[in-house]
């Protein structure tokens, strides 16, 4: 399922070498970041959800069996950290719907004005880019997670059945249902595409 | 076949998933039903231009982020094996050959003195005396920013800092760097003391969204090497602009 050299990465790394942590994060960041991102819809959030999946990761790997691919539990535990702060976030009622637009459209503004994201963010299709975005984050989280998982990330129906722990036929109904919503919410903007 | 059945196919469809028999069927309803056929191609762009999402780049220092919490972590988790091989174990108290030892040690403390009152000279034997410290590294509670922001759209930002003074009451000194985090990331890095406060000052030229935090990762290294790390959160305090405070000026770090 994995090739020889991340099986024997990750069995450093069940030995506690920190040498060896580093460079199999290296080769991961970017994927995790980007699906932190999708998934909550703005950078901030996006950097405490990655470091904090890492930092589970860290404390798990030992439990790693490989029976999967590395790629599918790490990417079971970035949605599982998100999916845990939504609940989280929904229990303490801190954010009205209101609020969260707002932050949405704050984390547009930044787009802009924060310079560490990509420029690549900022080039002509930007303004397709932000309805997408705007589209998947409209979406309910497990249906966002398929979309991204699936569309973004470019998983199997098997491999996200496995990150969320449903059956198959659940994921790929939920991820047609999920893309009729998003079809009808870039209907308004048909010109863009 | 209904407009209901060929909605739950279209993923499926585009997918090729579908039995051939079921597929004729679905083209067929595909053919004559409007709804149904704008549906699948709504859903086809949909598929392509999700596939087209470019990818973004991390933002800077997150590679070193991830380490450094991970090291914390290491740090951590070594001092509590630590604290746990130097904790005193009561379960080997009753152990026989600790009884043993324990009444030798009685019968030589009280031959040797001839009174009773030894008992505290007896606890300094016991381990616990001798646990591992833990460093607990912080900044003062006071430690603070206060912002001022101008009305050319940027922002006088002075962060007060101190270190905290460690359990025994010692001066420590801490290196730090300074993440602020808004509208742009600036990091600062020097140390702080518990000796003195100290007032750094920032013009931010940009600060269009008016949300910041500052976050303080402290590091402290005890005379044999070994270091603690922390991060911690620096309280923002927004002053309101006054045209008679002399806000307008910037102050260059």
């Amino acid at each position: 399922m994995i090739d020889t050299d991340e099986r024997l990465l990750i069995d450093r790394c069940k030995l506690g070498e920190r040498t060896a942590f580093d460079t199999l994060i290296r080769g991961y960041e970017k994927r995790v970041y980007n699906l932190a991102y999708r998934l909550s819809g703005n950078y901030d959030d996006a950097n405490d959800i990655s470091i904090d999946a890492f930092l589970r990761v860290f404390q798990a790997i030992k439990l790693f069996r490989g029976e999967a691919n590395f790629s599918t539990w790490l990417f079971r535990i970035v949605t599982n950290v998100y999916l845990d702060r939504r609940k989280r976030m929904q229990n303490k009622q801190h954010l009205s719907l209101e609020e969260y637009i707002e932050l949405e459209e704050n984390s547009v503004a930044r787009q802009i004005e924060d310079p560490s994201p990509t420029p690549g963010v900022l080039a002509e299709t930007k303004e397709r880019h932000d309805v997408l975005q705007e589209a998947i984050a409209s979406l309910p989280d497990y249906q966002r997670a398929m979309i991204v998982l699936y569309h973004n990330e470019g998983l199997s129906y098997e491999e996200i059945a496995e990150v969320l722990s449903l059956p198959i036929g659940t994921v790929k109904s939920r991820l047609n249902r999920a893309r009729l919503v998003m079809r009808e919410k870039l209907e308004p903007h048909k010109e863009l595409f | 076949m209904t407009c209901k059945h060929a909605q739950e196919l279209l993923s499926d469809y585009i997918d090729g998933d579908v039995a051939a028999a079921l597929s004729v069927s679905f083209e067929n309803h595909i053919a004559e039903c409007a709804d149904c056929r704008h549906d699948l191609s709504g859903i086809r762009t949909v598929w392509e231009q999700l596939h087209q999402i470019p990818a973004i780049d991390t933002p800077m220092y997150f590679h070193e982020n991830i380490m450094r919490r991970i090291d914390k972590q290491i740090m951590e988790s070594e001092v509590k094996a630590d604290v746990r091989s130097k904790s005193f174990d009561w379960r080997s108290l009753f152990r026989p050959r600790s009884l043993a030892y324990a009444a030798g040690v009685l019968v030589i403390v009280l031959g040797g003195s001839g009174v009773m009152n030894t008992t505290r000279a007896g606890f300094g034997l016991w381990p616990w005396n001798n646990r591992a410290s833990i460093v607990d590294i912080e900044l003062k509670k006071s430690s603070s920013a206060q912002i001022m922001f101008d009305t050319k759209g940027g922002a006088n930002l002075i962060v007060h800092m101190q270190a905290a003074t460690l359990p025994n009451n010692k001066s420590v000194e801490l290196h730090y760097s300074l993440n602020i985090k808004g509208s742009t990331t600036i990091l600062l890095q020097g140390s702080v003391t518990s000796e003195s406060e100290i007032m750094l000052p920032v013009h931010l030229y940009d600060v269009s969204d008016k949300t910041f935090t500052l976050e303080a990762n402290l590091s402290y290294k005890d005379p044999e090497g070994h270091e603690t790390k922390h991060k911690q959160t620096v309280p923002v305090i927004s002053v309101p602009f006054n045209s008679n405070s002399g806000n307008t000026n910037p102050v260059t770090p």
